[in-house]
Formats: C-alpha cells, structure tokens, sequence
C-alpha cells in the first residue's frame, strides 16, 4: 500500500490502495500450493492486449531452468509471496519412483504433460543401467516426495539389450 | 528343510522380525523417513506395539505406534500418517504467502499424531507465536495458514 497522496482518475478500476505495485512482485518468493518455495519472480509478463498479467518467469536457481507460469494457476498474491493453485509437475523430475511394494524403480527423468497444462500423461524413468521407459499416470497412486505406484503395475525387468514387448506397460 | 511347528497355527503367512528390520518407513506423502531398527512388543500381551524408526545421523530418532503401519511389503513399510514430528523446522507462511517463521517444537495431543499446537519462531528478538491447528491450511513442503499474519 502506498501513503503516497495523489490524484485519481478512475473510471470503475480499482483504487491505488486495493492494487499491487508490480515493482514490488519481482523477486517475490514463488510458493507451491502445498508450501514448496519454488524461486522468485523473475518476470512478470503482460498481456499487450487485455493489459493484464499473463504469467510470471519464475527463477529457480543455479543451473535450473526458469518456469514460465499462467496467471491461470495464480491462488493469491501479495508482496511478499505468490502462491500457487498447484504443484507444478515439473518439479517432479529427479524424484524417486516406487512399487507399490517399496522398491526403487528408478528416478524421473522427464514428465510428458497435455499440452503446456499442469496434466501428466506420462512419466519417464531413468534407472542405471537401463534404458529410459514410460510409465503411464494411470499407474500412478501418489505424487509426493516420492511417487508411489499402484499395485497393478507389473513392470518386467528390462534392460539395454532387451526390445521392449508389446504387454509391457512401462 | 521346513522347520516343526507346536504353534496349533498355520505360520505360513506370518512374516518374522527379519522381515521389518532394515527396512526403510516410508510416510503417507511418500517420504522416506529412515529405517525400521527395533520391534516394540507388548511384555504381558506379547504382542506388536510399534516399531522403532533410525532416522540417519545425528537425528533423533521416532517410535510409531501400530495403528499407523498401513502394510509391511517386502522393501518397505509404509505408514498411514504423516509424522507430525517432521513439521519441526519447516517454514511458516501466512495465507499470502508471507512468512511468519520457523516451526520450533510441535505439541501432540499425548502420544497420538494430532497436532494440538506448533510454536513458531519469528526471529531473535521476537516472541513465539504459537499457532493452533484451526489456523493451519495446509501442510506439506511448509506450513501455510488459513489467515493473515497480522490476525495472528
């Protein structure tokens, strides 16, 4: 809020005290919706047309790609934080993926997710020594600090030297 | 060999403490908390009361209680709950995402997984605020509350 005095020319737009001052944003803490800091703002994009926030550029650190996010997925913001209506998919790579019994599969190497949306359609597992393969959402039982799949996942064991076989549903 | 049995049971589908120990404990959000070390068994009823979890060096390490073991698999065990104890540390937001503090102790309603109140540490020259569970919106990376710092 600013104590600044001024003059105000409005038609029915809100007033100076109930706005943000975009200044103020940048470099604000990112935060997922259930409390990840994510980075700072780094950018805030505009729409040229409709004037309104598009998205902002989030920056995530030494060696890690920014994140662009839509407003779409904007919870709440003040000038401090900006929190999020959703765990971004993205940050699930590098996570360890479990059996249903325990097991360590492998680690997430890539997310294929619909379109540009938060939606995964597949995760792709990476384990030493073995070729990478894709394991569908619908195995998926819980996304959290590790993933769990679900029991009626039956992944053969596979390796480099081994072709993929048509009822493998990795 | 098979091994006699006397137990007037069929043994076959028990597990023995070999199973549990070693083990890592993994929490319901998929976190690895560390790794079954102890059986906890009932002197008079001879029965399982929980089992002892070793969180890694220099940590303290956490009993759980057998109604929080969902399923013992055969790489792990995995719980129900989410340790309340784990809230120790995490940062707090208020609902805009300001920060309040840093989680200093939790208080549990006796020896259950409830949080009755977490005590949260401003900075060095600030009180504690002590925040009870109605305020909280979520946990989970961090704690975010359901009201504005300065409600607080």
């Amino acid at each position: 809020m600013t104590k600044l005095k001024h003059h105000r020319i409005t038609k029915k737009e809100k007033a100076l005290e109930e706005t943000l001052d975009l200044k103020k944003l940048v470099h604000a803490r990112v935060l997922s919706s259930k409390g990840q800091v994510i980075g700072k703002v780094k950018e805030l994009r505009i729409n040229q047309k409709t004037l309104s926030i598009e998205g902002i550029v989030v920056s995530r650190g030494f060696m890690k790609k920014p994140l662009y996010i839509g407003s779409s997925y904007f919870e709440d913001l003040s000038d401090e934080s900006l929190i999020l209506k959703i765990e971004p998919s993205v940050l699930l790579i590098g996570k360890k993926v479990l059996s249903s019994e325990g097991k360590v599969i492998g680690e997430v190497k890539d997310i294929e997710r619909q379109g540009h949306t938060n939606e995964i359609l597949d995760l792709i597992i990476k384990k030493p020594l073995r070729k990478s393969f894709i394991i569908k959402k619908s195995y998926v039982k819980y996304l959290g600090d590790s993933i769990i799949l679900n029991s009626n996942y039956n992944g053969k064991k596979k390796h480099f030297w081994k072709k993929p076989g048509k009822n493998d549903n990795q | 060999m098979a091994k006699k049995s006397i137990s007037g049971k069929n043994l076959e589908k028990t597990i023995t403490s070999d199973d549990i120990l070693g083990k890592e404990v993994i929490d319901k959000e998929g976190k690895i908390i560390g790794v079954a070390e102890r059986i906890l068994i009932d002197p008079k009823l001879l029965d399982i009361v929980g089992i002892g979890v070793d969180k890694g060096f220099l940590k303290k390490g956490i009993i759980i209680g057998k109604s929080y073991i969902k399923r013992i698999t055969t790489h792990a065990i995995f719980l129900s709950i989410r340790a309340m104890y784990e809230i120790k540390g995490m940062n707090v937001f208020d609902i805009s995402g300001r920060k309040v503090g840093i989680v200093s102790s939790v208080d549990l309603q006796g020896y259950k997984n409830k949080i009755v109140a977490l005590h949260v540490k401003q900075g060095l020259a600030k009180k504690d605020i002590i925040v009870y569970p109605e305020q909280i919106k979520t946990i989970g990376y961090n704690v975010i509350l359901n009201l504005k710092k300065e409600n607080l």
